[in-house]
């Protein structure tokens, strides 16, 4: 540490910090413009310029980016650092007489009239100062390096490349928001927004929490949600041969750093949601096709995120990022969804691998685990209608019923290793023991698909959902919180895959209280009504529970329609309780007062799948009770009165129709 | 000697610190807070905060995911 005083007040700092840094820890405050927490110091305006006595030698250095390295002395309001002060502020007063900024420092700086003439002098009161901060942030923030100086000198300006606007600017915003005489301004958008500059401000927010947290947080800037492969790899949650297993010793092969290394290009905006400085999504350029009808082509793959990785990887087996990438490109250009290729194709290699199928039955296709060319032949006869390709294409519900029907197989046995719910295949997290999540899965609106809540750490990793109340408490929040994103055209991501610095402090950490707030902002920004954080649950709760009575029109609404397969809820196979077996006998044990010791295998499966099947329908009571839907998972007269809903023609019929007049 | 570590036991070693148990749990979940018998313990300190035995470990991943 290195000792600094600093109009006279010592303190000591690490080698390498700046004075202005240091003059902050003694709350001393030096002017400056064109530095910004955000930024690289520049030392361009040259208005922190300070007096430091190093040894015997004094001098003028600018603040923001002079480095501490001997012990040293500032002086911030010495005749000389004053003199300097007041030329530098009056020079810009000279060129740029209406700028308010300008006007504020040169006036608190004690500066009067100019005593020149600037051949510049500009009048316009929102002049560019060239204090370099939107170059900076859109290079070093935003990453996307659109706007640039031209031109030296007093010919110094600020462009954009080629053009007056560019077609690579994503209209983030961020350098309006940093701009210190409102000389960018941002077009207002068509959908015409009450309050721009306050959806601005919420945005920006998540933008400097991007910045400057995203990168020791959850990475999402550099690895999209890729990183989740390792992390579910780690907490023995993500999904192998067909959510078989939490993890494999391959998977390895498919952690975000492979991707990063050698496969992901980086910075380039995605397009998903127009300014969202997140920009997560990946792509592979330079991938050559080996399969399909498209073989020996150079294609650019857009992904993979974590669900085609855990999918098209892991639960196929195929630890190899090229038949990752072969399988995700296919999807796409197929319209295919790769969770439910991966779902359903890690299905079929279970029944081929339990002979439920074989090669006779796939036309050849040898369908096991790690068998990445017979999965793509499969996706590649899947679009085209043909062969084994035709009956997987049809999705896991129907191909239990042909399975059953036409093969002979055992319905039961289907059913418990078929991922699907709601005729939804499961997205790629194992459930086993998080009952929160099983019921996350299982009573979702769509089927199985984790959109609605992800709970699986709050539950088994927390331990944060202890009762089935707190279970259901939770199950009603989150679904109806992150329903309100969709509603919106918003993405979840910012709301909790980058959190604020003190967000552990809050009481409901889980919530991202700070975020939520931001929405509100948001909403109040779009149409200029004031809302709080339970008015958007509202919004959604008027949804949702609209969706669950359009479900049981459609023949989906009721308490079985919210049945879940047991692979999601336990072992199914002795192989899989074998592979957890301390931990299950241990369950045995400690929530059931049994002794594993003098239990068959099969009398120790028995027992626990009752246990957990009774567990899962006490769960949909308590969400049921918690949402005020009858027992039978509907929601009763006086929910949907109390949401307006029944205001709709042919609710309050549809809800008699099903004994439901309460 | 053990730790409660989420309600669950975890064997103690003399000295060990919070990353060594993180590591040991295989939390390595990027946000995560630590509190040690009540105390919140910064990311930063993590790898010089030594655990005594009988501690009780909260470690609360935020949710995040997919």
């Amino acid at each position: 540490m290195i000792e600094v005083i600093i109009d006279g007040k010592k303190t000591e700092v690490a080698p390498g910090t700046t004075v202005l840094a240091a003059a902050k820890q003694v709350a001393v405050s030096i002017p400056t413009l064109c530095n910004d927490e955000l930024l690289e110091p520049y030392g361009a305006c040259r208005i922190c310029s300070v007096e430091v006595m190093e040894g015997s030698r004094s001098r003028i250095v600018t603040a923001c980016n002079y480095p501490v390295r001997k012990p040293l002395a500032v002086y911030t309001k010495s005749e000389r650092t004053l003199a300097v002060r007041r030329v530098v502020l009056e020079m810009m007063l000279a060129r740029w007489p209406n700028v308010k900024v300008v006007q504020d420092m040169a006036r608190f700086a004690g500066v009067g009239e100019p005593r020149f003439t600037h051949p510049q002098r500009n009048e316009d009161p929102h002049a560019c100062v060239l204090c370099g901060k939107c170059v900076r942030l859109c290079r070093e923030g935003i990453w996307h390096e659109v706007l640039a100086f031209e031109g030296r000198g007093t010919s110094r300006r600020v462009v954009m490349p080629a053009s007056d606007t560019s077609k690579l600017c994503n209209g983030c915003g961020a350098c309006a928001a940093v701009c210190p005489t409102g000389a960018i301004t941002m077009q207002d958008d068509p959908n015409g927004p009450a309050d721009p500059k306050r959806i601005r401000k919420a945005g920006m927010v998540i933008t400097r929490e991007m910045i400057l947290l995203d990168s020791h947080q959850a990475r999402m800037r550099p690895t999209g949600t890729g990183h989740l492969v390792e992390i579910m790899d780690d907490y023995d949650l993500l999904p192998v041969h067909n959510f078989r297993f939490g993890s494999h010793p391959d998977a390895k092969k498919i952690y975000s750093p492979v991707l990063e290394k050698s496969y992901w290009e980086q910075h380039v905006f995605d397009g998903c949601a127009l300014g969202c400085d997140m920009s997560c999504a990946k792509t592979v350029p330079g991938f050559v096709l080996r399969t399909g009808p498209n073989a020996g082509t150079t294609v650019i793959v857009e992904g993979p995120e974590y669900e085609t990785l855990g999918g098209c990887g892991a639960n196929v087996g195929c630890f190899d990022p090229a038949w990752v990438l072969e399988m995700n490109y296919y999807c796409d250009d197929y319209g295919i969804d790769t969770i439910s290729f991966a779902t359903l194709t890690a299905f079929v290699m279970e029944c081929f691998e339990a002979g439920v199928l074989d090669t006779e039955k796939t036309g050849g296709l040898e369908l096991r685990f790690g068998n990445g060319d017979a999965a793509l032949e499969l996706l590649h006869q899947m679009a085209r209608g043909e062969g084994f390709g035709r009956i997987a294409g049809q999705g896991i519900r129907r191909m239990k019923q042909i399975f059953a029907d036409e093969y002979g197989a055992d319905p039961a046995f289907l059913q418990d290793i078929g991922m699907e719910a709601k005729g939804l295949e499961y997205s790629e997290y194992v459930t086993k023991e998080s009952l929160a999540q099983q019921g996350g899965y299982g009573i979702a609106l769509k089927g199985a698909q984790h959109d609605e809540a992800w709970l699986i750490f709050m539950d088994m990793v927390n331990k944060q959902l202890p009762t089935f109340e707190a279970k259901a408490e939770a199950l009603h929040y989150f679904p109806m919180w992150r329903t309100w994103f969709g509603l919106n055209g918003l993405c979840k991501l910012p709301w909790n895959d980058v959190e604020p610095e003190d967000n552990a402090e809050e009481r409901e950490p889980q919530k991202v209280p700070k975020h939520v707030r931001g929405y509100c902002n948001f909403f109040a920004g779009m149409t200029g009504k004031e809302v709080g954080p339970d008015d958007l649950i509202r919004m959604s709760e008027r949804v949702y529970t609209f969706q669950r009575v359009f479900n049981l029109k459609m023949g989906f609404g009721r308490r079985e329609h919210d049945a879940i397969p047991f692979r999601s809820q336990g072992p199914v196979t002795r192989e899989e309780y074998l592979s957890r077996q301390d931990r299950y006998d241990g369950q045995l044990r400690d929530l059931l007062g049994l002794d594993p010791a003098a239990m068959t295998l099969d009398e120790k499966m028995a027992a626990l799948r009752k246990h957990r099947e009774d567990q899962y329908q006490k769960l949909l009571d308590a969400v049921y009770k918690r949402r005020g839907w009858t027992s039978n998972g509907i929601p009763t007269l006086a929910k949907v009165r109390e949401l307006g809903i029944d205001q709709v023609e042919g609710v309050v019929d549809l809800l008699a129709r099903h004994g439901v007049t309460e | 000697m053990s730790l409660t570590v989420n309600g669950d036991e975890h064997p103690f070693r003399e000295g060990m610190t919070v990353a060594e148990l993180l590591a040991e749990k295989k939390y390595s979940w990027p946000l995560i807070t630590v509190y040690v018998s009540g105390a919140r313990i910064p990311k930063s300190q993590w790898s010089t905060t030594v655990l005594r035995d009988g501690d009780v470990v909260k470690v609360i991943h935020l949710m995040a995911g997919g």
